[in-house]
């Protein structure tokens, strides 16, 4: 690993003041679990790290009937798993997150670290792109709100741009009745990334008549090129033979 | 024979000795240890499979600021050096046979310096052809790996014991297949490292953590081209070792000669990428022929064995690892009639090695499947094939190894009943089946010169506690708590009393060191011989002083007293300090040695290779989805004999370990190569085992005494690693009629093959 400046900002205006003097040699850290790897395999050598740790308020996660979920960028994956509002609003979520690689991953990696990286093997994105979910970036100049599935470009690449700072994501409530699912398929260790994860959502009273809304993510291991990378599914053939069993319905 | 509830400390759970340093932090591995004026080092890998160096320009690294040495093959003697060959060099002389060979190296102020300095060295290559497949590299026209090596062949085995056409010809079934072992990493959580210092005297000081201290010396002066006496080794706290930290890779090597150069200490540790391409010697993998002639009443008659090993570059202990998977197997059952060819063959890979096993996981994957074909064939239940042919105690194999103690009969009775085999075998469900499978292994092998022993020296301080010296080691497996015990049991004293030494080869005497599951029976019997020497030293002080004949006298916690008459007694610290306080004083130390009653094997490789045999048995039920072809274990069984345990919980822990690396070599790890080059060597890409991977696990240890144990222990590390992917292999063929024959068992491999079968 080399050497390099640390800056730990104390709001994210200081941050965004950061990346816009370093630009293209500053990355932020928010958790550590992807950059770090990334910076130890020499992948990446940034000579600026600007650590998100230090904002108040960045890692909160409120509920509120009307509004819906609002997770903070800086909110760890097990903060989201713990949450009551989430556990009890958002079994999608519950379930995604708890399953997210093993308690000592998901105390340090964060969600705004996560959907940055725009790894296609993990597994938040699939369900928050079934939940609707958007998320708003900001910068020194501007602030941008956008559909989450909007976000995500192709592997590892995201429409996150020049200076900016992923800062929430929102997820409206859903309608009841909500029947969901989240699978991944782990060839090989229980701890390693999914080979394919799909997460499944059907609706209100459309429930009845199967009209889903479905995200599946998967690994560049199986191309075949019948979908696009990060879809968001509406009716695709397959869904109706092997969809997986909405058990759940809440 | 005697049981180990007649000891008051042996088998029972103590405390790790090394426990508290452990769990506060305060053990000091590789990375802890820093030297005053201490340099990092870093070293230049060749990134070709195989290639010419024509020219290697260091100056510019040379002159980097911070940059303390540089060193190429021109700082070493270029003298080959190896366990068993010498074939390897400290540095590429010439060429470089394989992707991550040590080509040269820096030392510097610091690790950024150190790799910018690794850019600046200008090495001019020229690439020629390469060979990957040991097939492939025995075919006539193959590129040579070593220009000496015709059809790069290291080794070549041909044995015939007994006739085997005549068997074969009696025999009334005959099973014959192709199994594929697979390369597998020992992922020690430690990676190699060390860290070395030259004094202008010429001594070297170098602190690695190595599991075989004395060999690595050794090895180590004849490479340098230096007497034994001027290196000395120290072991560090060491994080795993399974047989990758044996010395046979030039880490240590590569320090050395830059702390010489340098003039300062160099501490060298491998990066994770470095330790999957050139640290550790990864297991040897063998295509491995079977063909096995059964009477029709289930008894084996006859046995042909077929291996082709990749040994990759150089030599590690792929030479006697071979050996190995030809004919360790034959000490598991009642054979008559034996043939074992094999082939150790150069590639332009990753030199591969000991690990856990050592060899016996690829044989045993291969033999104890065809048994498991012939059990079916024949419509016998494998677990009554299996006690038909078990080995007994007495047995003696075809290869010369002569069995002392067997408990297999009774490890197939232990499996039997806790997998409650014969009720799920009458209620077979759909895709679930059962598997089995035996082992055998040994506890120490004589193949490093006509020795196969180990020393240890015990002295009394003056508060009566007893320090052990020994230069054997500690790597994680709980031996020296087992030592302790051993040392404990013996004097008469309480384990809280007992401490042991660090391996050290300037302060502790002769020992080969942590392989072939040699510790608790062969340095354990050192051990109790040198705590009888120091009681009998205690008893003729005490014999004094109590008024008493000192054959009459007996110890237990720390006391000595009479026979019979507990109240009067003297302690062991009044004994060792009555002894040295005096005209003529002197402290209570002793020393003691055991070398195994086994044969250095001869020409043909006979000769009874180890002092006593271990044995166990596992099974498995497996649950196979047809739609993912994915293999869920429900439920896994152990029976292990190791004579008497004598630290439970390292026992157990050797067994609950050596399973879990056995499910990872069954059903996940792989390593791929694309021309040569490893494409996934970190662990994002090469996975192992969780805790959530390990199905519920049940064990129990068979009552067993060896009795050329120490109070009738012998060895367990390897045992539990050996036949677990065979045992899953046949539990899937039970379950769903498939037979996977390459490792690892992965789920397109099961639904390929259940498509195929229809």
């Amino acid at each position: 690993m080399v050497k390099f400046d640390y800056f730990e900002p104390k709001s994210v205006e200081q941050a965004c003041a950061f990346l816009e003097r370093h630009a293209d040699e500053a990355k932020l850290i928010a958790g550590g679990t992807a950059l770090l790897i990334w910076m130890r395999m020499m992948l990446l050598n940034p000579h600026v790290v600007v650590s998100l740790a230090r904002i108040p308020g960045f890692d909160s996660i409120s509920f509120d009937p009307k509004d819906g979920l609002r997770i903070k960028a800086g909110a760890r994956h097990r903060d989201i798993e713990l949450d009551p509002a989430v556990r009890e609003h958002y079994p999608l979520l519950y379930e995604t997150f708890r399953k997210v690689a093993q308690p000592r991953i998901r105390n340090m990696g964060t969600i705004g670290g996560n959907l940055c990286q725009g790894d296609p093997l993990t597994d938040p994105g699939a369900s928050l792109i079934a939940m609707d979910a958007e998320i708003t970036l900001t910068s020194s100049k501007a602030k941008r709100t956008l559909p989450l599935e909007k976000f995500f470009v192709d592997y590892y690449q995201t429409d996150l741009r020049p200076g900016e700072i992923l800062i929430e994501i929102r997820v409206p409530l859903p309608a009841r009745p909500l029947g969901w699912a989240h699978i991944k398929f782990l060839p090989r260790s229980q701890e390693d990334f999914a080979t394919v994860g799909v997460a499944l959502v059907l609706r209100g009273n459309a429930l009845g008549k199967r009209r889903r809304s479905c995200a599946a993510k998967r690994s560049p291991m199986i191309e075949s090129g019948r979908w696009r990378r990060w879809p968001r599914m509406k009716s695709i053939p397959w869904m109706t033979t092997a969809a997986p069993p909405i058990t759940n319905v809440t | 024979m005697a049981k180990a509830e007649k000891f008051s400390v042996v088998g029972q759970r103590v405390q790790r000795v090394d426990g508290f340093d452990k769990v506060t932090g305060e053990s000091k591995y590789i990375a802890d240890i820093i030297l005053p004026g201490m340099l990092l080092g870093k070293i230049l890998r060749s990134p070709y499979p195989h290639a010419r160096i024509l020219r290697i320009d260091t100056s510019k690294a040379e002159h980097l600021r911070g940059v303390r040495a540089v060193v190429t093959a021109e700082d070493t003697l270029k003298r080959p050096w190896g366990a068993f060959f010498a074939d390897q060099y400290i540095l590429s002389v010439g060429k470089a046979r394989y992707v991550g060979e040590e080509v040269a190296a820096v030392a510097a102020v610091d690790l950024d310096v150190a790799e910018e300095a690794l850019a600046l060295i200008d090495v001019e290559w020229e690439p020629l052809p390469a060979v990957f497949d040991a097939e492939e590299a025995m075919k006539a026209g193959a590129p040579l790996v070593h220009d000496d090596k015709k059809r790069n062949i290291a080794v070549t085995l041909d044995i015939e014991r007994g006739n085997i056409q005549r068997a074969f010809a009696e025999s009334d079934i005959i099973v014959e297949d192709t199994f594929q072992s697979a390369p597998q990493w020992h992922c020690s959580i430690e990676t190699i490292g060390s860290v070395a210092e030259y004094a202008s005297s010429g001594k070297y000081t170098i602190y690695m953590n190595s599991q075989t201290l004395f060999n690595a010396r050794y090895r180590i002066a004849a490479a340098l081209g230096v007497p034994e006496t001027d290196i000395r080794i120290i072991q560090s706290a060491v994080g795993g070792g399974f047989g990758g930290k044996s010395c046979d890779d030039n880490n240590a090597l590569v320090a050395a000669i830059l702390a010489r150069k340098a003039g300062k200490p160099v501490k060298v540790i491998n990066s994770r990428e470095e330790e999957f391409l050139a640290g550790c010697r990864p297991r040897v993998f063998m295509k491995i022929d079977v063909k096995l002639g059964f009477k029709k009443d289930g008894r084996i008659r006859a046995k042909h064995i077929r291996i082709i090993a990749d040994n990759g570059a150089y030599s590690a202990k792929a030479p006697a690892i071979t050996g190995v998977a030809a004919m360790r197997h034959d000490t598991c059952y009642k054979y008559s009639d034996v043939k074992t060819q094999a082939y150790l063959v150069y590639t332009n890979k990753i030199p591969t090695g000991a690990f856990r096993g050592f060899g016996n996981p690829s044989a045993e994957w291969a033999v104890e499947q065809a048994i498991d074909i012939g059990a079916h064939e024949l419509g016998i239940d494998p677990m009554e094939i299996a006690r038909i042919n078990a080995a007994e105690s007495g047995y003696v194999s075809p290869h010369g190894n002569r069995v002392t103690s067997c408990e297999l009969k009774q490890c197939l009775d232990m499996t039997e009943k806790m997998m409650d085999w014969k009720k799920k075998r009458a209620d077979k469900k759909p895709n679930t089946g059962l598997g089995l499978a035996c082992t055998v292994h040994v506890s120490g092998k004589r193949h490093f010169g006509d020795y196969d022993g180990s020393s240890a020296t015990i002295k009394i301080n003056e508060d009566g506690k007893a320090l052990i010296l020994s230069g054997e080691g500690e790597i994680g497996q709980g031996v020296h708590t087992a030592m302790c015990q051993i040392a404990a049991e013996e004097l008469g004293v309480r384990v809280e009393d007992v401490e042991i030494s660090k391996a050290d080869t300037d302060l502790t005497t002769f020992c080969l060191g942590a392989f072939a599951s040699r510790l608790t029976y062969i340095s354990g019997n050192a051990v109790k011989n040198a705590a009888s020497n120091v009681k009998q030293q205690l008893f003729q002080q005490a014999s004094e002083m109590l008024e008493a004949n000192a054959d009459d006298l007996i110890s237990h916690g720390g006391r000595i007293f009479v026979k019979g008459a507990e109240g009067k007694f003297v302690t062991v610290a009044d004994a060792a300090r009555a002894r040295l306080f005096r005209h003529n004083g002197a402290p209570i130390v002793g020393s003691g040695s055991f070398d195994a009653d086994s044969v250095l094997p001869d020409k043909t490789r006979f000769g009874n290779e180890s002092g006593a045999y271990n044995y166990g048995v596992q099974a498995a039920q497996v649950e196979v989805d047809r739609e993912t072809g994915q293999v869920k274990v429900l439920q896994y069984v152990i029976a292990s004999d190791c004579g008497t345990v004598i630290y439970p919980i390292g026992a157990e822990g050797q067994v609950e370990g050596g399973f879990a690396q056995g499910i990872g070599y069954a059903l996940i790890e792989g390593l791929q190569f694309d021309e040569g080059r490893p494409v996934n060597p970190n662990f994002s890409d090469y996975r192992i085992p969780s805790m959530r991977d390990l199905p519920p696990l049940t064990h129990a240890f068979a009552d067993s005494y060896e009795p050329t144990g120490p109070f009738g222990a012998k060895g367990l590390g390897e045992l539990n690693m050996d036949p677990t992917a065979a045992v899953i292999s046949n539990a899937i063929f039970d379950a769903v009629g498939v037979r996977i024959k390459t490792l690892p068992i992965t789920p397109e491999k099961v639904l390929k093959a259940l498509t195929e079968k229809g």
